[in-house]
């Protein structure tokens, strides 16, 4: 109910407001207002927690899949598991990895870590097209479409390992997407000179172009960068670097009780290009950023921080202690000061609330509430912003912003609350994404799930709903409402879009090279017998013809190693050497017509005289 | 459309008085004989026992548009239509047309190829098909319509200029919409001969049933697809129109797809 359309004065007299409305309440009931048939209504509109068959999620939730390599879409609330995204992993489910497509994108690696998964933006709020993950291991960062969700796109990262913390631009479009390193190197990585010296090693912050899928230009800084953020005016970016130190052990990153928060200006940075400030290494734009140079400011917050999340209103970075049992509020509307010189950086903190131990990533309801995971407490805090601004100014003793704790199991890492990474956030699912699960589930031997546990914050105090096990290891998730993705989903490919979708069987030869164009229509493949010989590189290049929905075909080579599938209107190829002579089927692997079994070819190897 | 009409009525009238379907149209019973052999082992599944397109596995399709619910049967052979051939609309199609889809196949349908079939079986079996409608003891089939070079004009701007202003003209986007994508304002509207919703190609989503190339279009806009709301143009536009709307389709599938023009 707002309180606007109350008289202006009764605005903002708690007491007389209150007043006021039991008498209304009272009056309403007395007089019949309020009828049954209302309160039911109160009843429907609760939060829906259950999914019950055959009906549908409100939300995707959008789940890195950690050194798996993959990301993985769940239907939220029920927690089911939609689709598994392969993309830094070879998966013989869907072929990833053996096709000529995902192998020309995954240029030999086979090893990925994916931690952080962001979808792409429309002033503030998801338009549903695409998500980026990075890939720690190999540093990578890789674009999925949402109309296919399937990987589209994986580029390097150059100069850099650890590849972590990643965000793409919020406002007013995702024309940039940032993506920080978390291990300091040497840029010019060849074992030569100095290599062993940690004090000449960079941190480097990447700005990729979102469209084309390349690096635009690097900035280099003496810290290392861990997770990152983006604002919500397109100017600034944010890194949390808990090695201010720039040491090389545990024990020299863990020297100083405060580290940063670096925060990125976008325009400087755009200047900077554009008068051509910057040294050209490998082909890329690379940007001194130390301090001083106006591109980056230095925000001195306790100690060794993690995860650093935006406010939905646009108006607080909030970075977590980690070590330090507190948060760090930054008001981005201070920045601009900072960058001017006209206040220190560590005046743009607000508020450094004390919330638990191990405090790693904040979310946040709408509402004027952040939820931080807190690792060592194994347990979810809420506490309300601008309490924690005001006791900031004004502390008083005893009081404290944390509003409410939940205990989950066990050790949390990220969490995330529906929409809480756009402007929409709407404060209804949060999840725990939990390192350990213990005893929550049946004993499965020493490598035990993960788990991720649903909580209901729709209300003032937290509701656990739900434990979910998951395969290693979800980092990092988001939460995005059903209407913003569902429409751009396809059920079938557009076909011509594949520059060898196939439109006519085919067998070409040229010496000892064979191209096969092969269509998939249930329960047949275009040709029943391909002959080639021993020695032959062949290719076959496979175009799924059906448009039904859900009806995929499966191309496995029986004894060559090779599987994958393509779904309506799909084409994929693959290329291997026929070395082994014989005959050899080649059948269809997902199940598509009552004459699936029958749908095979031979695949005849004439033997070298 | 009046032989279609009249030869459904005559089906009607066989089905009514318990006819069996005639054979002596088959020179040689011997080879509808075979043709049955054949047609048993390889095509009654789908295309049923009584050739009406109702065989244990045969639905191609089914699925929802526009609330309509639309289910696609493999060919129903008591009507006597075909879609695909190179005759004159309301005509039969040739033996070498009914050859050339048992023998490749047809593209997005369940329909395979069959050249692992000896020419003798596909031959018989065209045979045995041909008994399933009183048309074939009735009518001859057509002669193939003729169609030269095409001509150099086709896929010019120019020329995909006049094939747009056709394409509204003529009322091509009436189903197939402006676009190409199938989605004209009478597109949730449309019913084939068998009284069962249909759906216009959308020609924007990739291969053609029977070719995606220019002569494979301006065929059918020649022929109609007999059977479906697709009508022929050969009495109502010249042969240059033809041609000009083959440009501008061939134009819409390669729209944003610059690799197809290279084909």
């Amino acid at each position: 109910m707002s309180k606007y359309w109350l008289p202006k004065t009764l605005r903002s007299r708690r007491g007389i407001l209150f007043t006021f409305l039991t008498a209304s309440i009272a009056t309403a009931l007395v007089v019949g207002i309020v009828s049954v048939p209302s309160l039911v209504e109160a009843k429907k509109n609760k939060l829906r927690t259950e999914v019950h068959p055959g009906e549908l999620d409100d939300y995707y939730g959008f789940f890195s899949g950690g050194h798996s390599g993959e990301v993985r879409v769940l239907g939220l609330p029920s927690m089911r598991l939609l689709k598994r995204i392969a993309v830094f992993n070879v998966d013989t489910g869907s072929g990833w990895g053996i096709t000529n497509e995902s192998k020309a994108m995954m240029g030999g690696m086979i090893v990925g870590d994916t931690h952080h998964c962001h979808g792409s933006y429309k002033d503030g709020t998801y338009d549903g097209k695409y998500l980026w993950v990075n890939d720690k291991a190999n540093n990578r960062l890789a674009r999925i479409r949402l109309d296919l969700m399937e990987t589209d796109s994986i580029i390097k990262i150059p100069h850099v390992q650890g590849t972590h913390g990643t965000f793409p631009q919020r406002y007013p479009q995702t024309d940039w997407v940032v993506v920080n390193s978390e291990f300091r190197t040497p840029v010019d990585n060849e074992g030569k000179g100095n290599f062993e010296d940690p004090s000449t090693y960079g941190g480097v912050h990447t700005i990729v172009d979102a469209h084309k899928m390349e690096v635009i230009a690097q900035v280099i800084v003496p810290c290392n960068l861990d997770l990152a953020g983006t604002d919500y005016q397109g100017k600034y970016s944010f890194a949390t670097s808990y090695n201010s130190e720039g040491g090389a052990t545990i024990s020299q990153m863990l020297a100083r009780d405060r580290d940063w928060l670096v925060v990125f200006n976008w325009d400087a940075i755009k200047q900077a290009l554009k008068k051509g400030s910057y040294k050209v290494v490998d082909g890329v734009k690379m940007l001194d950023g130390k301090p001083g140079t106006g591109l980056a400011i230095y925000i001195p917050i306790p100690k060794n921080p993690h995860g650093v999340n935006i406010s939905p209103d646009g108006k607080y970075a909030i970075a977590s202690g980690k070590v330090s049992p507190t948060a760090s509020v930054i008001a981005i509307d201070k920045l601009a000061d900072a960058f001017a010189g006209k206040i220190k950086p560590k005046d743009c903190i607000v508020a450094e609330p004390q919330i638990g131990l191990g405090p790693l990533h904040t979310t946040f309801d709408g509402r004027g509430n952040a939820y931080t995971s807190l690792f060592i407490d194994s347990q979810i805090v809420k506490w309300n912003i601008q309490k924690a601004i005001d006791l900031y100014q004004h502390p008083k003793e005893g009081d404290t912003a944390v509003v409410d704790r939940l205990d989950i199991h066990y050790q949390v890492g990220h969490t995330m609350a529906s929409m809480a990474e756009t402007k929409e956030a709407d404060g209804k699912f949060l999840v725990s994404l939990n390192k350990i699960s213990k005893d929550r589930f049946l004993n499965v031997g020493p490598l035990k799930p993960e788990n991720d546990q649903l909580v209901d914050i729709s209300g003032k105090k937290m509701r656990l709903i739900e434990d979910e096990p998951s395969y290693v290891e979800p980092h990092d998730c988001i939460i995005v409402r059903r209407d913003l993705v569902e429409p751009h989903v396809l059920d079938r490919a557009v076909m011509d879009e594949h520059p060898l979708a196939v439109h006519k069987n085919a067998i070409e030869r040229d010496g000892n090279k064979v191209t096969v164009h092969l269509t998939a229509n249930a329960p047949v493949y275009g040709m029943q017998k391909v002959e080639v010989n021993e020695g032959d590189e062949v290719t076959f290049i496979v175009t799924n013809h059906d448009e039904i929905p859900d009806l995929s075909h499966g191309f496995c080579i029986s004894e060559y190693n090779i599987n994958f599938v393509v779904g309506p209107f799909q084409t994929k190829s693959v290329t291997f050497t026929a070395d082994k002579p014989g005959m050899y089927w080649i059948y269809c692997t997902n199940f598509c017509h009552a004459l699936h079994l029958e749908m095979r070819l031979r695949l005849l190897v004439k033997a070298k005289a | 459309m009046r032989t279609t009409v009249g030869s459904l009525l005559v089906m009607l009238l066989g089905a009514v008085l318990e006819v069996v379907p005639a054979t002596a149209v088959a020179a040689d019973a011997k080879l509808v004989a075979q043709g049955k052999e054949v047609y048993t082992a390889h095509c009654v599944l789908c295309h049923g026992e009584k050739g009406d397109g109702k065989g244990l596995t045969g639905i191609i399709a089914r699925y929802q548009k526009h609330g309509v619910v639309i289910q696609l049967y493999p060919r129903d052979f008591t009507a006597g239509m075909f879609k695909f051939r190179t005759t004159p609309t309301g005509y039969l199609p040739t033996d070498a047309d009914l050859l050339k889809t048992v023998t490749e196949g047809i593209l997005r349908s369940g329909m395979p190829s069959h050249e692992d079939v000896s020419l003798a079986d596909r031959k018989a079996v065209i045979a045995y098909i041909k008994t399933f409608s009183p048309r074939w003891t009735e009518e001859e089939p057509g002669e193939p319509i003729k169609i030269g070079k095409v001509p150099s004009y086709v896929g010019t701007a120019a020329s995909v200029k006049r094939g747009k202003e056709l394409y509204k003209k003529v009322g091509c986007f009436q189903c197939h919409g402006l676009s190409g994508k199938g989605d004209g304002p009478s597109s949730a509207t449309l019913k084939d001969a068998w009284g069962d919703a249909i759906l216009p190609f959308d020609f924007t989503s990739g291969a053609l049933k029977m070719g995606s190339g220019p002569v494979d279009i301006y065929r059918t806009f020649v022929t109609g697809l007999d059977g479906t709301p697709m009508p022929s143009y050969e009495e109502s536009l010249s042969e240059k129109q033809r041609w000009d709307i083959v440009s501008y389709c061939l134009a819409v599938m390669q729209q944003g797809k610059p690799h197809l023009a290279e084909r």
